[in-house]
């Protein structure tokens, strides 16, 4: 933070001050921080390459360098289906893939901070499984074949109204008061009812082979065929909703010290409490439209982040985003190995449990130890 | 920063105006017509029975709760015209019970009393990181800076939360029990400590449950009992064997010293 110049000038009494200054940060978490940005942007810059690279067409690094290259430099003319498949399928897969995951991981911190709760993810207030419902709905009716936007805008439209409803039940409840319990309490009530309702969807959209098939296929989660267009529609609402969180990461620091601590230092936790709420509906409500409803990513990429760099929010929401990013195009590309089409969700809580818990045992025997 | 005299010869203007507040949930009346003021320099005593409304009684200063009547002014400003950070800025609340399973290191919990000095992305200062550490500092704290809160015992994480609340560096200090769990040694240093604050031209109300320390070591003692702000005024004439028993139950013995100041001595409860 403070640097001290050693020069002649600061040989007198000042020069007290500023060692007490500087002895102030804890150094070792720094480093950690430090060490931590660096390599998750390092897994970030991996993930995305890899992810151009695999699949089932041969694409070489030069290919995906030269695609790049002629596509920024304008040029025009007779595309080569190469560079078809790494600028219109692979790239576009890769950003929407990472997006979503930067988004999830980004609303879990927050939520877990918001609530102090670490079970707390983005499927908590129902609004994953109300944009599930929305996408599912616009299935059914016939809307999502009309356009390529419209499946998103639906699952969208459904998360804004459970995150409307929640906080509305909520209101009520405290008589005008929305206290984080109840939050919580009717975020998993019309979770259980919209998992429901998405359920009768689907059971009654079996009576088409094909409504039902594309019914199912979009409940597994998966990033196949995603298109510029999904990454367009994304990107405001989480751009958006992740600066409001980045911006609140001293409030949800204090948040630490339990609701009154934070009142007490400054923060007017009501306010702050309403728009984290509404930046998380807002960026999960559009990961799950654009990507589908994955599971894991909110619940896991934070933890691993917390242990490895303190609760400190400055830095956990960024690096939440990119680690949550990086781990999805990985999970993507793992899924796309194993075999074709697999569900990218299947991958995330299969890699992602045991890691989780196996840095769990870890964290402990380190916290125990003599 | 520092509060203005508003008349002629009226002294310092009070860091703290309640007047007239009532507080209740639903049917339940907890005290009503409460007044009182806090001037720079004063160390007061907030004693009462369980269930008299202390802590209420400190959270609506802090705008924490909305009273049924009256107002509060902090500063000579309402409390409606003040943001919350406002309000942080000229008052630093201590709460009786503060989570235990605080994730942060003391350092970083300290620091947290800086928040309504730093505007949102606004890094920490060398003021600030001063102020975090003489707060560590007075509260013997200091050689636990880097440990986590959650190993701490419960008597260092009271001291550690006493610590957030003077980096907070507010004029008005509202501290809930702030002594309750603490060795003795740690006890009378923390209201030396109190002592020392008050001498700079701030305040602070002192919730406490122990009368005999009240009447040593506090200019003034505020007695919040039946519904009601019973006593206000100074050790001597408030902790008197009669009002001790009206108001406590409690039979007790109190001596002045030669100073004037009672000591108090509980004998038995009564009947």
């Amino acid at each position: 933070m403070s640097s001290v110049t050693a020069g002649p000038a600061s040989r007198d009494a000042p020069a007290n001050r500023s060692e007490n200054a500087a002895a102030t940060p804890v150094p070792r978490r720094r480093a950690r921080i430090s060490v931590g940005f660096a390599l998750v942007l390092l897994a970030a810059v991996v993930s995305v390459v890899v992810g151009l690279l695999v699949g089932p067409a041969h694409i070489s690094f030069a290919d995906v360098v030269g695609a790049v290259g002629r596509r920024l430099g304008g040029a025009h003319g007779v595309v080569s289906w190469r560079d078809r498949v790494v600028i219109d399928v692979r790239l576009p897969r890769v950003l929407v893939g990472f997006l979503a995951g930067g988004a999830l991981a980004v609303s879990g911190a927050a939520l877990q901070g918001l609530f102090r709760n670490p079970l707390a993810e983005p499927g908590v207030l129902g609004i994953s499984s109300g944009a599930s419902l929305g996408a599912v709905l616009a299935i059914y009716f016939h809307i999502a074949g009309r356009a390529v936007w419209t499946l998103p805008a639906s699952a969208f439209l459904g998360a804004a109204v459970v995150a409307v409803l929640v906080f509305a039940i909520a209101a009520r409840q405290g008589r005008g008061r929305v206290f984080t319990s109840t939050l919580l309490l009717v975020g998993v009530a019309l979770m259980a009812l919209n998992v429901s309702l998405t359920t009768f969807v689907l059971s009654v959209s079996l009576a088409s082979y094909d409504v039902g098939r594309e019914v199912m296929y979009w409940l597994l989660g998966g990033l196949e065929g995603r298109t510029w267009d999904h990454l367009l529609l994304g990107v405001p609402a989480i751009a958006v909703g992740t600066a409001v969180i980045a911006a609140h990461g001293r409030d949800l620091d204090a948040l630490l010290l339990g609701e009154i601590g934070a009142q007490s230092v400054g923060v007017d936790v009501s306010r702050v409490r309403m728009r984290l709420v509404l930046a998380c509906a807002l960026v999960v409500g559009a990961a799950v439209a654009v990507a589908g409803p994955i599971g894991f990513v909110g619940l896991l990429v934070p933890h691993l982040l917390r242990l490895a760099v303190g609760p400190r929010h400055a830095a956990l929401v960024p690096l939440s985003f990119v680690a949550g990013g990086a781990f999805l195009v990985i999970a993507d590309v793992l899924a796309r190995l194993a075999r074709s089409e697999m569900p990218v969700g299947v991958v995330t809580a299969a890699v992602g449990a045991p890691v989780f818990l196996v840095l769990l045992m870890r964290r402990r025997v380190e916290v125990t130890g003599p | 920063m520092t509060p203005t005299s508003t008349a002629l010869g009226e002294g310092p203007a009070p860091l703290v105006e309640v007047t007239g507040v009532a507080f209740g949930y639903r049917q339940r009346t907890v005290f009503r017509d409460v007044s009182f003021a806090v001037a720079p320099g004063e160390l007061v005593a907030l004693c009462g029975p369980n269930g008299a409304g202390k802590s209420t009684l400190l959270r609506l200063v802090l705008g924490l709760h909305a009273p049924s009547a009256g107002g509060v002014k902090l500063g000579g400003t309402p409390l409606a015209a003040l943001s919350r950070r406002d309000i942080a800025r000229r008052a630093a609340l201590l709460p009786q019970d503060a989570p235990a399973e605080v994730p942060l290191t003391v350092r970083e919990a300290v620091a947290l009393g800086r928040l309504p000095h730093l505007t949102r992305f606004q890094p920490e200062s060398a003021a600030d990181a001063d102020a975090v550490i003489r707060a560590l500092a007075v509260t013997d704290t200091t050689a636990l800076a880097d440990r986590p809160l959650a190993e701490l015992s419960g008597g260092e994480r009271h001291r550690v939360h006493l610590a957030r609340a003077l980096a907070q560096e507010a004029p008005l200090l509202l501290l809930d029990e702030p002594i309750a769990g603490l060795d003795l040694a740690h006890q009378l240093q923390a209201l030396d400590l109190l002592r020392a604050t008050v001498a700079r031209g701030r305040a602070a109300v002192v919730a406490l449950h122990d009368l005999s320390l009240a009447g040593r070591r506090c200019d003034r003692v505020l007695l919040l009992a039946g519904g009601g702000l019973r006593a206000d005024a100074s050790p001597a004439s408030v902790l008197t064997p009669e009002l001790i028993a009206r108001y406590f139950g409690v039979r007790a013995d109190v001596h002045l010293d030669a100073d004037g100041r009672p000591h108090v001595e509980a004998v038995e409860a009564l009947p």
